[in-house]
């Protein structure tokens, strides 16, 4: 096998190339907009049908039973 | 209609100003035939793999009468139903859970109905085969005895057909998306689906087909096993618990930008983690270095996904109980950043020193599979399952069962395996008094007896989930759910305005 | 985060790159380790050929014979190994020198002629790694596999009783492969227990499991 200093060399000029695709893969994406408008995909899953703001699960007969207590506390009505 | 047919609800939704609705409806009713037989499959493991366990579980401390009872028996013996247990669980239950929610979030991320359901029908009755043939000969003794690839190499051609069909599918679908978005859980699910293959292969390969030479085919192993966890569960249960956990509560993930930093130092550090399974072994000792570096390593994507999924949750507490989903995810993602702390923490050389070979592994292991990845499984079942057949689960008090005995179950053998594999690794290493190694078997049995009583709280939750999961296929739609649809899809104050 | 192609290259790149690593390198500098002298060979001068045989000694580690062999196959079988480890780790890291489970730590070479690798990763029973040196009896085996409480009392290792027979002593007395259990386990008047073949085996794998030769790069106490 090689010596022990090879490897070291061997080593180094390894871990440079992927430092530097690394930084190359990162620019092309930043470059190409790969990370615009992160927000947005956080929203994105939320649409007209299921929108921000709405809980979508409950325990079976929950909801029947927060619907009856928004009824009885006029003021305060919002699923908490 | 009989109970059969009232798998199916097909009359579309008639609310007047339910058109958007009838959209996810419509993704929804495309998974439901292939996602109820995923499921079916997940559940039936499920009870398999926890017979398989508390049969495993029982035989290692007093009372002895089932070890005694089974003690002629070849097929029953220890180290091939502990096998059998595994395998049922992580390519039984797991592989199926997974392929249902990962098809599933695959279509409404897409925002695309399913095609070509062909491939996946094929697909499910060939993996479920094959890990039947499998689970059977490890039983039977063709057992391989290669850590999370006991079964026979006879099912391998079968498992890679059927993945090779569900690969397939899943790059046309994401292909045909109609977003032009791609969510943070959709990275997770196409990544793992990508690793997955690539790893069996290789691993198949490098053990069974031209074995590698001495510990390098243990270096293989553990490069494979440990990333079975790290990046086919761990991605999947995360692609899940990114999109439940905002779902269920209508806000939005905290931080986007953080999510990206957590899925590519996952996929960078994880992968090198492996090797903390051979600390101490005949390797050289730079690669059990870097295995450790990898695992410390993990830190970072962990407490980036926990403060994630932390400040999307922090506000009114309200919403986690009242939604089944929302109890399990979050258990499973708060479970999540422990196991993954933990075990940290056992890859650093002096703590491994302690916990290595113990019941401490064995406790790490199923806080990983059990309370992070499989309550999370539930959970995006207590969502998923109404969405596909249109109906309402049947009872509360069975998912409070479900959840309540899982919850405490798994509390419990944690703490019994933990803390009585800590101990035992304190008189292991002990080089000064050197406790005989029988003292240290018979310290151990309590600890293990109370695994063993863990397992019967488990059992009771998977009962209960089960009879929830038969119960509602089998019972007929009310009304109210034939009319509108599930009511879980309509929040309080929409029924107030309907009633 | 739209793009197929970079999430593809992303993750190919993170597998290969850890697959080169822990894999493909140590394949490189350990999967051509060969069976070695205790000592290196030396040249004229007497300084060390790193890496060559020296002539006329034997080699080691060495092949297990047939029957051991067939044994192996019993272990693996039978799941041994998901309770037993088969390595020793250093001394000073653990207890295991304390214990006698080895005169010294195994090494990579140890493992070179074994097609399956059985490392174990629980010690819910001991290591047995150089078992074969510690229990040098073929009985005391056969006995603890039968009923392993006979000789470790409280063990919670599974009876393997299915890998033995017990047949009636007949009129030509009881057979020479017999194996001797204490009074308390033995069966009753006029029967023996007789080890099957697989027994045999397993007991002959149990007894190859050594390590009691010097490598080059690890030499025993």
């Amino acid at each position: 096998m090689l010596e022990f200093g090879h490897y070291i060399v061997v080593g180094l000029i390894f871990s440079g190339l992927i430092m530097a695709s690394a930084v190359v893969m990162l620019t092309w994406a930043v470059k190409r907009g790969q990370f615009k408008n992160l927000e947005r995909g956080a929203v994105s899953i939320f649409d007209e049908e299921e929108p921000l703001g709405v809980q979508t699960d409950y325990f079976p007969g929950e909801r029947e039973k927060l619907a009856k207590r928004q009824d009885r506390r006029p003021g305060k009505g919002k699923n908490s | 209609m009989n109970a059969l047919a009232s798998l199916y609800t097909s009359e579309p939704y008639n609310e007047p100003d339910t058109e958007a609705r009838a959209s996810l409806a419509r993704i929804d009713a495309s998974v439901r035939n292939v996602g109820l037989l995923f499921l079916v499959a997940s559940v039936v493991w499920l009870m398999i793999g926890t017979l398989l366990a508390l049969l495993a579980s029982f035989t290692l401390h007093p009372p002895n009468f089932i070890a005694g009872a089974i003690a002629d028996i070849e097929w029953l013996t220890f180290g091939r139903v502990r096998s059998a247990h595994l395998n049922a669980m992580a390519f039984g239950w797991g592989n199926n859970a997974i392929f249902l929610v990962a098809i599933w979030l695959m279509a409404r991320l897409s925002r695309t109905e399913i095609r070509h359901q062909g491939m996946l029908y094929i697909a499910a009755i060939f993996w479920n085969v094959a890990v039947l043939i499998g689970v059977w000969g490890i039983l039977a003794g063709d057992i391989t005895s290669v850590e999370w690839l006991e079964m026979p190499t006879y099912v391998t051609p079968l498992v890679a057909f059927s993945y090779a069909l569900i690969g397939v599918w899943g790059i046309l679908a994401f292909a045909n998306r109609q977003t032009d978005h791609v969510y943070v859980s959709q990275w997770y699910l196409l990544a793992a689906f990508f690793w997955f293959p690539w790893l069996y292969t290789i691993i198949q390969i490098m053990i069974f087909f031209e074995p590698a030479r001495g510990v390098v085919q243990a270096l293989a192993n553990w490069w494979f096993a440990h990333n079975v966890l790290g990046l086919w569960f761990t991605p999947v249960g995360l692609a899940a618990a990114y999109y439940f956990i905002p779902k269920v509560l209508g806000r939005p993930i905290y931080s986007y930008y953080l999510s990206i930093l957590g899925f590519w130092s996952l996929a960078l550090f994880y992968n090198w983690a492996g090797v903390h399974h051979l600390i101490g072994g005949p390797v050289p000792a730079w690669v059990i270095s870097a295995g450790t570096v990898g695992s410390v390593m993990m830190v970072i994507p962990v407490v980036v996904t926990a403060i994630n999924h932390h400040m999307t949750v922090v506000g009114p507490f309200r919403p986690v109980i009242q939604s089944p989903t929302l109890l399990f995810t979050v258990f499973g993602a708060i479970s999540y950043t422990l196991v993954s702390l933990l075990g940290s923490a056992m890859a650093l050389r002096s703590v491994n020193e302690i916990t290595h070979f113990t019941h401490f592994t064995v406790g790490h292991a199923h806080h990983g599979v059990y309370a992070f990845f499989t309550m999370i499984m539930f959970g995006s079942i207590y969502y998923i399952l109404p969405r596909l057949v249109g109906k309402e689960w049947p009872s509360a008090a069975l998912i409070r069962i479900h959840f309540w005995f899982t919850a405490l179950g798994i509390s419990l053998m944690l703490f019994a395996l933990h803390a009585g594999g800590w101990l035992q690794g304190v008189m292991m290493a002990d080089r000064e008094e050197v406790p005989p190694f029988l003292e240290i078997v018979e310290f151990t049995k309590p600890w293990l007896w109370a695994r063993s009583v863990s397992g019967l709280m488990l059992t009771v939750g998977h009962i209960a989930f089960g009879i929830s999961v038969f119960w509602m296929l089998l019972k007929k739609p009310t009304e109210a759910e034939k009319e509108q649809g599930p009511t879980l899809l309509a929040s309080p104050a929409e029924l107030k305005a309907e009633s | 985060m739209k793009s197929l192609p970079l999430l593809f290259l992303g993750v190919f790149f993170t597998l290969a790159f850890s697959w080169t690593g822990i894999v493909l390198v140590n394949h490189l500098t350990l999967g051509d380790l060969e069976q070695m002298s205790a000592e290196w060979a030396t040249d004229p001068d007497g300084n060390p050929l790193v890496g060559q045989a020296a002539e006329g000694e034997p080699l080691y580690p060495q092949l297990e014979s047939g029957i051991a062999r067939q044994g192996k196959q019993v272990y693996i079988e039978m799941g041994c190994m998901y309770c037993h480890t088969q390595q020793v780790r250093r001394q000073g890291y653990g207890s295991d020198f304390e214990r006698g489970w080895g005169d010294r730590q195994s090494v990579a070479r140890d493992y070179i002629l074994q097609e399956r690798v059985l490392l174990g990763t629980m010690r819910t029973g001991p290591d047995l790694k150089a078992v074969g040196q510690r229990l040098p009896d073929p009985n005391w085996h056969h006995i603890h596999l039968y009923e392993p409480e006979s000789v470790s009392p409280g063990s919670i290792m599974p009876p393997f009783r299915f890998l033995y027979e017990k047949r009636e002593i007949d009129e030509t007395g009881p057979s020479e492969n017999a194996i001797q259990l204490p009074p308390e386990f033995a069966p009753e008047e006029g029967y023996e227990i007789v080890p099957t073949r697989r027994a045999e085996a397993l007991v002959a794998y149990l007894l190859s499991l050594r390590l009691d030769y010097d490598l080059p790069e690890m030499k025993r106490n």
